[in-house]
């Protein structure tokens, strides 16, 4: 039977818990931790959760640690990927580990330490059925067999939860059972260390599949990392705020622009004076995706006075370079021909539906044809049944195209609509 | 409800978390996955879901054969 510490990981150093199984409290620590805390579960999201929050807040300005931080966490991640690549082996032989040390080892030190065979009360049928109610708990805790944590039994009435254990491992019965009677101190460590060599490098077939599953893993993972690391890219490197809902203006593209349509009709009378070309996109653009738009105003408009004139032109020229080059070629060619506007025009409290609707129309936000058409329609006549209609319309657009764009995008998704707490003083 | 208690209530972040727990992945990958957890999208959670779940039952039907024939063995 072999004896070497065939289990240890091939590629890192020694796992500080690694299994001593010369020592009588070897591995001890871990004996509570099932794989996965609780706490580390909520911690690992929570900081993930709140480190996302963060960077979305700091894109309206401010340093950019959050966003920084995500950034590595990402990187760490792919290199995680990359190890997996190469070590896919090493999690059957981790799996294996965790095994020993808590089935054999941590499980039953109790009867290990009468001495290195078994004590004579063992062989009492009370003690012989403890020793098995360990060892299913254990396999519970290991998820091994099917069983999971939530199989686990307590309580000191062993004879009857033996006829729910036996129930409960239907026909993998049998095998517990060679199992448990196996146990005699030295020769069933050595059975489950020879398990490991066995299965971490016996079965080429099962490796290779271990292999396969680890690469499909590292494909979907490497995949998201370069989604999230673009998204991050554009934040950081973007000009500002400006930048940043130009993100969305980018990504969101026509979309977007229909988004903003909803901004306009719902929200009209509450709009804030940034210059009329693009304001309504900005609005419904970072609103949709869950920005706090007076802040991104406060912070990222600075210098634009309340009635300052905006051209596509100029809003163009104050994008980098790259900017311009990612921008979907429409939206640039539409920014470069649309003509300059004051936000005193569009925003003025005495500004009607209609005459924001007459505005549109002549083209000054490509808000889709359906408004300039409906615009144009309505010259001399008609004008509330057409405009209430195309206000319906609208709606039913911006109504499909928020909830796709919402669905689509689980880095928008996740900042949602609802309100976060605040991150930053 | 928090955010982390909202995140759960998607029944797809619960089976991925519930699957990474059972699944035999190294810790590291464990926990690295569980990091990025709220930054896939679902197509991703969905393929995820079904490689965690291969994973998991081959990996039972090898542990069970491996278990026998190494008693079986010991045995003799």
């Amino acid at each position: 039977m072999a004896t070497k510490r065939s289990y240890m990981p091939a590629n890192d150093e020694p796992d500080k818990k690694e299994l001593d199984l010369d020592s009588d409290d070897g591995g001890i620590e871990s004996v509570e931790d099932s794989k996965i805390d609780v706490r580390l579960i909520q911690n690992a999201l929570r900081t993930r959760m709140n480190e996302l929050a963060q960077a979305e807040s700091e894109a309206a300005g401010g340093d950019k640690q959050a966003t920084k931080k995500l950034s590595s966490a990402v990187a760490r991640f792919t290199a995680m990927l990359e190890n997996l690549q190469d070590h896919p082996e090493r999690a059957v032989r981790d799996e294996f580990r965790r095994v020993i040390e808590r089935t054999v080892v941590e499980g039953h030190l109790k009867y290990l330490r009468e001495g290195e065979n078994l004590p004579d009360s063992f062989l009492e049928e009370r003690n012989r059925l403890a020793f098995r109610k360990d060892v299913y708990n254990s396999l519970c805790a290991e998820g091994m067999f099917g069983l999971s944590i939530r199989d686990m039994l307590r309580g000191p009435r062993v004879s009857a939860q033996y006829e729910k254990m036996k129930k409960k491992l239907g026909k993998k019965f049998s095998l517990f059972e060679r199992i448990c009677e196996q146990y005699d101190g030295h020769n069933f460590r050595a059975t489950l260390e020879g398990l490991v060599d066995d299965v971490s490098k016996g079965d080429s077939a099962y490796l290779g599949r271990v292999r396969e599953r680890a690469a499909g893993r590292a494909g979907i993972g490497m995949e998201a990392a370069a989604r999230v690391q673009k998204k991050l890219a554009a934040g950081i490197s973007g000009s500002g705020v400006n930048g940043r809902w130009l993100t969305f203006l980018r990504e969101g593209g026509d979309l977007a622009l229909k988004v903003a349509g909803a901004g306009l009709m719902i929200q009209g009378s509450g709009l804030v004076a940034l210059g009329g070309l693009g304001l309504y996109a900005a609005r419904g653009i970072t609103e949709a995706a869950g920005f706090d738009f007076g802040k991104i105003v406060s912070k990222g408009f600075k210098g634009v006075k309340n009635n300052a004139k905006l051209s596509g032109k100029k809003l163009l020229s104050r994008m980098t370079q790259k900017w311009q080059d990612d921008m979907d070629p429409e939206l640039r060619s539409w920014l470069q021909r649309a003509p300059e506007m004051s936000s005193e025009e569009l925003t003025r409290a005495s500004l009607s539906f209609k005459n924001r609707l007459k505005i549109l129309g002549r083209g000054m936000l490509p808000f889709g044809n359906l408004i300039k058409a409906n615009a144009e329609q309505n010259v001399g006549g008609q004008i509330d049944t057409q405009t209430h209609e195309a206000e319906q319309r609208l709606h039913e657009i911006c109504g499909s195209a928020l909830k796709k764009y919402k669905s689509s995008d689980p880095l928008s998704r996740s900042t949602g609509q609802k309100k976060r707490p605040q991150t930053r003083k | 409800m928090d955010d982390f208690t909202q995140f759960l209530t998607d029944p797809l972040n619960a089976q991925l978390v519930a699957l990474l727990e059972g699944a035999p992945l190294a810790q590291e990958e464990r926990e690295s996955w569980l990091e990025m957890l709220p930054m896939l999208n679902d197509s991703e959670k969905k393929r995820l879901i079904t490689n965690l779940q291969e994973e998991i039952i081959d990996f039972e039907a090898q542990e069970e054969a491996a278990l026998s024939k190494l008693l079986a063995a010991h045995e003799a």
